[in-house]
């Protein structure tokens, strides 16, 4: 058997970003949501970007030259995308020959129940754009019903500690506004969640 | 990050890595001017001569100290996860927090040890990390491409399919598997049931079904249906002769 994980590049040295200390972005192609404002439009897969499979020995290979900086630091390896969820498989594979290494996922959590349970005993910290928790505003962005993501939020709170999760709340221009951010934020604090980031969009 | 910020970020890091473990550690400034990623074979070099040297010191005995330093040199906001010593580094790796997990066994995975305490050595002249090209002080090549992974597959052609539904039938496209790959999957549209399943290599399967609104492909194999994210199908196979 061999996991793959189709990426369509990485970044090496991110500070600050993605994740405690100096991390490695690795970005996965492909992805359930269709954003409007998509941050990595070229991950969609519809693009045909071009694609570099890892298997999980060779993206270790290339990740660990930052070893020495991930161990002072603090960092590690961030999965992105696209939806790195979606080859959670591929990343608890990776855990196991990475041993000791931090691993983040910047996450939608459009992603089905298995794949998160799976990738919850192996990421250090999720980083979930919510986009928002209205569901028509959610709907109206990604094209997708939010209920999946709702569920897994609930989920997820059940399976990891609040502070392994960070909840991003951005402004989406011509979506929400600060007052939806703030009825998303209340209804993730009753979930449980107590780490947030607020940014916004920025189209250009 | 702009200019040489990051570059000088770190280069305070390696120099507090030496610092904390008494190596003795002379930079040269670099005259690159613009934007840096900092991944210049001269600090690539550094840092391949800090492992070096760090190795050398766990040989005669002594403890490796790797101090959390990304407080006040990383960006503010940040905290830093790591304040302890670590005092054992692992060779072709290395050793954080420990990290025990286990995995659900289905016949076809074993439990994940701890990670290990113990040191492995580096043996002389072996370093780890990508060959250092030579180039003069100041000067920043650039950087290597991401090299394409050897293919475990080949694509030939496009997918034809055409759906009026999701999973409308369509034209029936044979397609082989070049090696034995894993995917996970799903039975129905609805993303209820994950299933995890293989194609053996050589194996031919096909394609009945594609959805234009969830992305996905349906797969005929072995007298069951699957359902497959088109990222994790499109690259996996190539069209049957």
């Amino acid at each position: 058997m061999k996991s793959i994980f189709p990426s369509i590049g990485m970044e090496r040295l991110r500070m600050g970003t993605d994740g405690e200390g100096i991390t490695t972005l690795v970005c996965a192609a492909g992805c359930p949501l269709r954003c409007a404002y998509c941050l990595n439009p070229q991950s969609s897969t519809e693009k045909k970007p071009p694609v570099y499979i890892f298997t999980p020995e060779s993206l270790y290979e290339k990740v660990k030259i930052d070893a020495l900086y991930f161990l002072a630091t603090g960092g590690g390896v961030t999965f992105g995308g696209g939806e790195p969820l979606c080859y959670s498989g591929f990343i608890t594979e990776f855990a196991r020959i990475a041993k000791g290494m931090r691993l983040n996922a910047e996450t939608s959590l459009w992603v089905s129940e298995s794949s998160l349970r799976q990738a919850a005993k192996v990421i250090d910290t999720f980083f979930v754009d919510i986009k928002d928790m209205n569901p028509s505003i959610y709907k109206a962005y990604t094209g997708r019903d939010g209920e999946r993501v709702y569920e897994n939020l609930k989920l997820l709170a059940g399976l990891v500690p609040s502070e392994k999760v960070v909840i991003r709340l951005p402004l989406i221009k011509g979506y929400n506004c600060d007052r939806d951010r703030d009825k998303s934020e209340e209804r993730l604090r009753a979930l449980g969640y107590s780490r947030f980031d607020r940014f916004d969009y920025i189209a250009k | 990050m702009k200019g040489k910020n990051k570059c000088k970020i770190l280069k305070e890091i390696r120099a507090e890595i030496a610092r904390a473990n008494d190596i003795e550690w002379v930079t040269e400034n670099c005259t690159f001017k613009g934007e840096c990623r900092g991944t210049c074979p001269k600090c690539e070099a550094e840092v391949r001569k800090l492992e070096r040297a760090l190795t050398s010191r766990k040989r005669l005995g002594k403890a490796v100290a790797l101090t959390g330093l990304c407080a006040g040199l990383i960006t503010a906001g940040t905290s830093c996860g790591i304040e302890d010593l670590v005092e054992e580094y692992q060779g072709m790796g290395f050793v954080g927090p420990d990290k025990s997990f286990e995995i659900e066994d289905d016949g076809s995975t074993s439990d994940v040890k701890e990670a290990s305490n113990s040191i492995e050595v580096i043996k002389d002249g072996e370093v780890m990390g990508m060959v250092i090209k030579e180039t003069e002080m100041g000067e920043l090549p650039e950087d290597e491409e991401n090299e394409s992974e050897e293919s475990i597959f080949e694509l030939l052609g496009d997918i034809v399919a055409y759906s009026a539904d999701n999973f409308a039938s369509t034209e029936v496209v044979k397609y082989r598997a070049l090696e034995s790959i894993y995917l996970v999957g799903f039975i129905d549209t609805e993303y209820a049931d994950d299933t995890e399943f293989t194609i053996p290599a050589g194996e031919i399967f096909d394609l009945i079904g594609k959805s234009d609104d969830y992305d996905m492909y349906m797969i005929s194999y072995g007298g069951q249906k699957f359902g497959c994210d088109r990222a994790g199908f499109e690259y996996i196979a190539a069209e049957a002769e």
